[in-house]
């Protein structure tokens, strides 16, 4: 039974012919016999029932198949949060503080001159190496967009240049030479118009790019829902179709097929709300605790800084005085500074207790500044230096426990933020190949419950 | 190291400049241009006159107070000279010398104490040493003596812990710090000016310097002329250096910073080719830096004083006496044993004797 090896008999296409409608009618009619084959299959119970079969089982696997995507990308924007972009934010705004703690170690160091504690020339060194080892690990990934890349370059080539400045001035320093302070305040105005602006930058642009991917990972999976609904409707349809017809309540098949779409929607629901009240609690209760309190961790650094720099300057000018004034105003100036601040988003008492210790001792602080300002201001230079980097009662001891606080506020949020976050990714496990298995039972639920349907015609 | 009163003084003078610059180059072809820009300055000059004005309401005819002789349209320096006042007087002319206790030495004496704004910063003038952490230099030498006449004379007393108690005084709360009777007086590096003498009294002179450039050893500049061109030249903002350089810059670039000290940062890191500050500041930045010298002839003629509150006569008188005492005795003076130990070998060779102080004058 071979066909002869003749040309088709369907009319010859006309290849040679260029005009345009001529390309019309043949697709009309293959579409038209398309549309008349299925009518005339709708005219038949087994056509209908075979149409149904078909798009009840499209409809359940495009429902898995949707769910595995949007679930997969929103597990993967969790990880991701969790795994590398809020790091990146936190790299970046540990880069900043290393350098501004730096800045202020170096001043403080300054104003000791030869009698410098060996502990704060390791502190410097200690910030300058850990911005520096950050600033290399930050230069070796390859994801970064080409403005990270940027601001990581200035700050890789201007550091450098700050350490040089700093060196220069304590030497000078040594040699009892008023010109190491002229360097110092050189090295000051580098780190903060070049070094921090930079990183600053940096760290906004991490930040952002972590809030998005927050976000990302919170979004509502509308499609896979959608489909979940239309499937589930007209697997209702279907066996309401089934009872009329037939008058038998239940159709094992199509029943299998809505437990399946069922459980997957409420899975995919439960799982979703789950994840999301999870990262919506990193995001709010441990991202913004971290954001508030590095702001300031950096206040307090800046003004450490500052508040060293009025002495290094002995008497040339108020700027720093002002400087000092602004950063301690913006850090623990009761409702509105920054600790207030953080002490509100702060969820346990875990939390609010180191920032409450910080809130004291900034407070204990300012009081001796106060005490040291009045020193240096009537004359007593010396003792105003005892009193900001003194062993005893100085404002450096306050400024020690401000910082230690904050580090332990700190380390304790970005715990809380990496469990939430580990919430939120977990809630997603195993949901996207439970999407694929559901999906495909589903289906052959409803294949086999029409097919059980479609074997009374034969 | 110009307080307000120079600023203000130096915003009038460019005013008054800036018609007569527009004048010279009217030649051009962008002649509208030109007007409106003198248009604008003449505007600005109005301006300024009423602003530096102010109280006094003559501040724009004041002759210009900090010994800038306008120099010459040429731009050739002029034989440096101390400026007269608009009364016709030397700034330089005080009180005449006389110990006589009135109200402010009997202030002092009650008090039991002598306070005296300083300068921390100013190498050999006065600035912290590394050994002691007192503050010493040229200006405090002074000091001490004449709080040692103070003691001799017994108004402060002999046994007194500390006679004398030092403020660091920024430089532009130097008048302020003055007239508000914070300190005595200030010793702190500061020039005799006529604009000054309107808000405070001045002792007699007890040194003379002027405005000069500083480079390092091989700059190939050599002067204020030419050789400045497309030079990048550092002076201290407000200063009488800017103002020179500002109004003829012999092609040079220039850097204004907060503090001459920020000026010899720059030189020091090739930021700037060259400085100009005072010979006696720039002694300190040799000594800080032997790689630097002054070059030329200094541009104008300045003297520190002693400057006072302007109702503090009596005290003026004293510090005067002080100063002739001070001054005299040739090369073993005390004047001079404190420029041999701080200024020798900066200012003039090591080993010769120092050069004569300045004369005293006086108004009565």
């Amino acid at each position: 039974m071979t066909h002869p090896p003749s040309a088709p008999p369907v009319a010859p296409p006309q290849p040679a012919v260029p005009a345009p409608p001529s390309a019309e009618p043949p697709r009309r009619t293959a579409f038209a016999e398309a549309v008349t084959r299925l009518r005339a299959a709708a005219r038949t119970e087994p056509g209908r029932l075979r149409t149904i079969g078909a798009v009840v089982a499209g409809l359940l696997l495009l429902f898995g198949a949707l769910t595995f995507y949007e679930i997969t990308d929103r597990a993967d924007a969790a990880s991701t949060v969790r795994d590398s972009s809020q790091r990146l934010s936190e790299d970046a705004s540990e880069i900043y503080r290393s350098l501004a703690d730096a800045n202020t170690t170096a001043a403080v160091g300054f104003l000791a001159g030869a009698d410098e504690d060996a502990e704060v020339r390791e502190r410097y060194e200690r910030q300058i190496d850990h911005a520096a080892g950050l600033l290399a690990s930050a230069a070796a990934r390859s994801s970064q967009s080409a403005e990270a890349a940027e601001y990581i370059r200035i700050l890789g080539l201007h550091l450098p240049e700050y350490t040089g400045l700093v060196e220069t001035a304590r030497t000078n320093n040594r040699q009892g030479h008023p010109l190491g302070g002229a360097y110092l305040r050189h090295a000051d105005q580098q780190m903060h118009e070049t070094l921090l602006r930079a990183a600053e930058d940096l760290y906004a642009l991490e930040t952002e790019r972590f809030r998005s991917d927050l976000a990302n990972a919170r979004d509502w999976p509308w499609l896979a829902l959608a489909a979940g609904a239309v499937a589930l409707a007209v697997l209702g349809w279907a066996q309401r179709r089934h009872f009329l017809r037939t008058n038998r309540v239940f159709n094992r098949g199509l029943l299998a097929a809505t437990a399946a779409a069922v459980v997957l929607l409420a899975w995919l629901a439960g799982a979703h709300t789950l994840a999301r009240g999870a990262l919506h609690e990193a995001d709010r209760d441990a991202a913004q605790s971290l954001g508030v309190l590095n702001e300031a961790w950096v206040e307090a650094l800046q003004a450490r800084g500052d508040e060293s720099m009025t002495l290094v300057m002995r008497g040339a000018g108020s700027e720093f005085e002002d400087s000092y004034a602004e950063h301690m105003g913006r850090l623990a100036d009761g409702e509105g500074g920054a600790l207030d601040e953080a002490h509100g988003l702060a969820e346990d008492i875990e939390g609010r207790s180191p920032v409450e210790a910080a809130a004291g001792a900034s407070a204990e602080w300012a009081e001796r500044h106060e005490a040291a300002r009045a020193s240096e201001q009537a004359g007593e230079y010396e003792e105003a230096v005892d009193l900001v980097i003194g062993s005893e009662d100085s404002t450096g001891q306050s400024f020690d426990r401000v910082d230690a606080s904050l580090r332990e506020a700190v380390e304790h949020e970005q715990a809380e933020f990496t469990a939430a976050a580990d919430d939120g990714h977990g809630a997603f496990g195993g949901l996207p190949a439970g999407a694929v298995l559901l999906a495909l039972l589903g289906a052959l639920g409803a294949v086999l419950g029409i097919g059980r349907r479609l074997s009374e015609y034969r | 190291m110009p307080d307000r009163a120079e600023r203000t003084e130096r915003a009038a003078r460019t005013a008054r400049r800036g018609p007569a610059s527009a004048r010279a180059r009217r030649a051009t072809d962008r002649r509208a241009l030109l007007l409106a820009a003198a248009g604008l300055t003449l505007a600005g000059a109005v301006l300024a006159g009423s602003v530096s004005g102010g109280p006094r309401g003559d501040g724009v005819h004041k002759a210009p107070g900090h010994a800038v002789a306008e120099p010459a349209e040429d731009g050739i320096a002029p034989a440096a000279e101390p400026e007269p006042c608009a009364d016709g007087r030397d700034p330089a002319e005080s009180y005449s010398a006389e110990r006589l206790a009135g109200d402010a030495v009997e202030r002092i004496r009650d008090r039991g104490q002598l306070i005296v704004g300083v300068d921390q910063n100013s190498y050999l003038w006065g600035y912290r040493s590394p050994e002691t952490g007192e503050i010493v230099g040229f200006d405090l030498d002074l000091v001490q003596a004449i709080a040692d006449d103070l003691v001799e004379e017994g108004v402060l007393g002999e046994d007194a812990q500390n006679p004398v108690k030092y403020l660091a005084i920024p430089t532009d709360q130097r008048t302020r710090a003055i007239r508000d009777q914070e300190v005595d007086m200030v010793v702190r590096a500061m020039s005799i000016t006529c604009d000054r003498w309107e808000e405070v009294a001045f002792s007699t002179a007890y040194f003379e310097t002027g405005q000069q450039l500083l480079v390092p050893r091989n700059s190939p500049i050599d002067g204020y002329d030419a050789s400045l061109a497309g030079k990048t030249v550092c002076s201290a903002a407000g200063s009488t250096a800017e103002t020179w350089l500002e109004h003829e810059s012999h092609g040079a670039e220039l850097v204004a910073e907060p503090n001459h000290l920020d000026c010899l940062v720059h030189v020091q890191l090739g930021l700037a080719d060259a400085l100009m500050t005072d010979s006696a500041l720039a002694a300190g930045h040799i000594a800080q830096d032997p790689s630097m010298r002054l070059i030329g002839e200094p541009l104008t003629v300045e003297s520190y004083g002693v400057a006072m509150n302007l109702n503090d006569v009596d005290l003026v008188r004293w510090v005067n006496a002080v100063l002739e005492d001070y001054r005299d005795g040739g090369s073993q003076s005390r004047w001079a044993q404190a420029a041999d130990r701080w200024l020798q070998g900066y200012l003039y060779p090591q080993g010769e004797p120092p050069p004569a102080p300045p004369q005293p004058q006086y108004r009565d």
